[in-house]
């Protein structure tokens, strides 16, 4: 049996369905992510593992006890809030030594772990520093510290990084997944930004609408979307529709166009699909080389983002987007010139 | 604790205490005013009668007092207004730098109460050069005085509200001047603010009593001056007047709610250029 | 100095127009203050005393008394207005937006009341031959002006919460919204009860409010003229009435201990503020 286990749990407000048959687990020392626009269910998700909601129907079990109903003060969880909720009369030293001192421990048990914790997040400096002398990503550390001190089986963050600038979130996101690495944690890890996920997850739980779209790992997640929602959510994509033409052969027509993809039992015959395509997936070619699935479009636009240039692409009634990486030798096609480009069959992938 | 829909007993008797208190002196007050005969050592009143009201709405003397009442509270909110508008908009937007020095006057009323400001206001204006003591003027400025911090409280918080800064830069960039952006974008958009800040000082002067008791005596009677003097002689007509007055500034506590509530209610929306 | 020029010149009529409102506060808030603390240490000619007059007023007993009394009667409705605020603050929170906001607009309805109508009232309720009073009598048998009065410092107590009692809930309500619900939650999941959680965070948080409140109470009360002039005639010895007493009785008012006297009360007063600003400066903090 898995160490979570969130067995088939929903959950109602009025007449609105927040959560709806959800289930996943979590084996020891995983880090899984809930991924999904605001509104779709993942914080309740969560705050149901907490504790802090009750629903309406499943089970969550946590080491092998079943927490369905036991209050939140009972679940030896860590919680880390959007908001960070450090109590703001307590300083980083007490706020981290909270839990610890609840459970009454000796005095110098509880000065050796939170100063170690604060060693560990680097603000050993600030330690007596209340939180509005803190920073943004300060206090989301002491928030971290503060949640592990009392050493809990699960812990879980709600979008913590969500208040904080582009680039400190990039840091304190690879600071989190190693600390949680380091100390073999068990984490929950809710967030909207898909970068996120896929960065630091072991699995992701992709959720739209109360529902759960696709559980998967992140390569799984981003390469082999099952639903339109959960390619269109992750990543950028073109979306061609296609008629299958030929099942063995796995050719498809887009606007009369053939095209070869890869067979399988999804291409039945003469059935129309969405297939999604990934604009890194696309090579772009030079003027001698062939390869299979050789096309030549316009350059509508070409919009230069540092390490990747993005080209817009006119072809076949279609806009494409075609990534490339920024190598400088390369000669970069410009606005209004021809391309000619490839599109390798397993870059197809159809969708539901 | 017996619980009732989410609130327990107790609760529910703390509530009923606290209203009972607040309501019980405005009772006794209404009863007495239409109360008749009353015998002797009777907790209530054996019969009622309109007679005292009708009887003030022909005493002259009452009528006139609040009339005076009525007059210097309205010509005090006026000025007050016409030296307020000017003032908060202009520390606003242009001498941010004097706003510290207007702050420090809004604090002014809390370390000055009535009695301490007529004692202060009475020992300079008995004299040259500026007698104005015994006077209606000295009540006139005074009144206007203790109204202004307030009103300034009330009016800079509708400015704030409605970003005044970037309104008026707004303005100016389309080409208004300073006296169009004021009257044509600024007034309009705090309007609410304005009709709260006039109201509710307003009401406040018509209850003032200190003031014009110390500073002019039986000179200029007042609705609560009259009140005053009436309460010990005529108890009919006082509580009488004490309902009129109180039913007066009920009516602008709930303008002013209404008011407030449609600041309140109303999603925020792009300011109105008349 | 020319920087001051440049600076009249460039802002000469937004300078005109804010005069107005400096000069009407000066002429009539700031003036009269400085020449109440200039005349507390002047005698009649306007010499320099010292603090004769202080030393005059603190040691006549009658003075002391008023002292005594104002200080006696603000602090006992402070506290008490404190208590039943807080009371009826915790129970709004738990009630129906709508009933909440309808007991709002009571209270705020109501506090129109105070001053010489609440007086009236309170007379008509519990004078010596009020409504109260005379049910207790003849319904029940109990003589309440055996061991009350309303014009002792008990009756006037009563009457003063009428006012200090909204003026708590109306300050306090607020304070309890700066608890934020996930401090609540963080404190749970960190295994802490809710008592637990109300002795190291909330009451802690709660704390400078109350204070602040308290001193504004405190404040209000001893500035109150009105209600204590009209309940008893002006014969209650409180500061407040002592020195109304010298603009209305006296036929040669000795302006000067007057004046020490009305700076002991404003001392008092700028004390209270200082208090209430530093209390909710620190609350603000909080709120980051």
């Amino acid at each position: 049996m898995s160490y979570l286990c969130v067995e088939s749990i929903s959950k109602r407000f009025s007449n609105i369905i927040a959560v709806e048959n959800v289930t996943f687990n979590v084996e020891k020392g995983n880090f899984i992510s809930l991924l999904g626009p605001s509104g779709c269910g993942k914080t309740t998700t969560l705050r149901m593992i907490a504790g802090f909601e009750l629903p309406d129907e499943g089970r969550i079990i946590l080491n092998e006890k079943d927490i369905t109903s036991l209050p939140p003060n009972k679940r030896n969880i860590g919680m880390v809030f959007q908001s960070y909720a450090l109590f703001p009369n307590l300083t980083a030293y007490e706020n981290i030594a909270y839990g610890l001192r609840i459970r009454k421990l000796p005095a110098r048990f509880i000065k050796e772990k939170v100063d170690s914790l604060l060693d560990l997040i680097k603000l050993t400096n600030v330690k007596d520093h209340y939180p509005y002398q803190l920073s943004g990503g300060q206090q989301q550390r002491v928030a971290l510290a503060r949640a592990l001190a009392i050493e809990p089986d699960v812990l879980l963050l709600d979008e913590p990084l969500s208040a904080l600038d582009a680039k400190i979130r990039v840091v304190l996101r690879e600071e989190i997944r190693e600390l949680q690495k380091k100390l073999k944690i068990t984490t929950v890890y809710v967030t909207h930004d898909q970068e996120e996920a896929l960065s630091m997850a072991d699995l992701v739980v992709v959720m739209n609408q109360g529902r759960i779209e696709q559980i998967g790992t992140p390569w799984e997640i981003y390469n082999n979307p099952k639903s339109a929602f959960v390619a269109n959510f992750v990543g950028q994509l073109n979306s061609l529709k296609g008629k299958v033409i030929d099942t063995r052969e796995g050719i498809i027509e887009v606007n009369t166009v053939p095209i070869r993809s890869i067979p399988s039992s999804i291409l039945t015959a003469n059935s129309e699909l969405d297939f999604m395509c990934r604009p890194e997936n696309v090579k772009i070619l030079t003027r001698d080389e062939k390869e299979v699935n050789t096309f030549e479009g316009k350059v509508i636009k070409v919009i230069f983002a540092g390490s990747i240039i993005r080209f817009l692409v006119e072809w076949n009634s279609y806009n494409l987007y075609i990534d490339t990486f920024n190598q400088r030798v390369i000669d970069i096609p410009r606005e209004g010139e021809r391309i000619r480009f490839s599109i390798p069959p397993e870059a197809l992938v159809p969708l539901r | 604790m017996a619980k009732v829909k989410g609130i327990s007993i107790l609760e529910i008797l703390i509530l009923f205490f606290f209203i009972t208190y607040l309501l019980l002196p405005i009772l006794a007050i209404i009863i007495f005013s239409i109360s008749d005969t009353w015998g002797v050592g009777d907790p209530l009143p054996r019969s009622f009668t309109l007679k005292w009201y009708i009887n003030s709405f022909m005493n002259k003397d009452l009528l006139i007092s609040i009339g005076r009442s009525m007059f210097i509270s309205f010509i005090s909110v006026i000025i007050g207004l016409i030296i307020i508008l000017p003032t908060a908009y202009i520390v606003r937007c242009n001498l941010r730098s004097l706003e510290p020095l207007v702050r420090f006057f809004t604090l002014f009323p809390y370390v000055l109460p009535g009695v301490i400001l007529a004692l202060g206001l009475i020992q300079i204006y008995s004299k040259p050069p500026f007698p104005i003591a015994g006077t209606i003027y000295i009540l006139l400025f005074a009144y206007i005085a203790i109204s202004l911090p307030f009103m300034y409280f009330v009016i800079s918080n509708s400015l704030q509200s409605i970003d005044v800064k970037t309104l008026t830069e707004a303005s100016q960039s389309l080409g208004a001047g300073m006296i169009d952006t004021f009257f044509r974008v600024i007034i309009p958009n705090i309007t609410p603010g304005i009709i709260n800040a006039s109201l509710l000082t307003f009401a406040g002067l018509l209850g003032e009593y200190t003031l014009v008791n110390l500073l002019l005596g039986a000179r200029f009677k007042t609705l609560q001056v009259y009140l005053y003097t009436a309460m010990n002689t005529e108890g009919h007509t006082a509580s009488v007047l004490t309902v009129i007055y109180f039913i007066m500034v009920s009516i602008v506590s709930f303008v002013v709610i209404r008011v407030v509530r449609g600041i309140i209610g109303e999603k925020k929306e792009i300011p109105v250029l008349k | 100095m020319i920087k001051v020029i440049s600076y009249f010149k460039n802002n000469f009529i937004n300078i005109l127009l804010i005069l107005p409102f400096f000069i009407l506060c000066l002429m009539f808030l700031l003036l009269p203050a400085i020449n109440l603390i200039k005349g507390s240490f002047t005698d009649m000619n306007g010499n320099f005393v010292g603090l004769s007059n202080y030393y005059a007023v603190v040691t006549r007993r009658y003075y002391q008394i008023s002292i005594i009394n104002s200080l006696n009667i603000s602090i006992i409705s402070s506290i008490a207005g404190l208590i039943v605020g807080l009371l009826t603050s915790y129970v709004l929170l738990r009630i129906t937006e709508r009933s909440k906001n309808l007991l709002l607009i009571f209270t705020n309805v109501t506090s129109n009341f105070a001053g010489i109508p609440l007086a009236f009232g309170y007379i008509i309720l519990l004078g010596t031959n009020g409504i109260i009073t005379m049910f207790l009598l003849k319904k029940l048998g109990i003589d309440l002006y055996q061991n009350f009065s309303l014009y002792s410092v008990t009756g006037i107590a009563i009457a003063y919460l009428y006012f200090q009692i909204p003026l708590a809930t109306l300050l306090i309500f607020p304070s309890f919204f700066a608890i934020k619900k996930e401090w609540q939650e963080a404190s749970l999941s960190l295994g802490a009860s809710e008592f637990y959680f109300w002795r190291k965070v909330g009451i802690p948080i709660l704390t400078p409010g109350i204070i602040a409140t308290f001193v504004i109470l405190f404040a209000n009360a001893l500035g109150a003229y009105v209600t204590p002039q009209a309940l008893t005639n002006g014969t209650f010895n409180i500061i407040t009435l002592r020195l109304a007493h010298f603009l209305t009785s006296e036929v040669n008012p000795d302006y000067n201990k007057a004046d020490a006297l009305a700076v002991i009360l404003g001392v008092l007063l700028v004390f209270s503020l200082v208090i209430n600003l530093k209390m909710n400066k620190r609350s603000q903090l909080w709120q980051k």
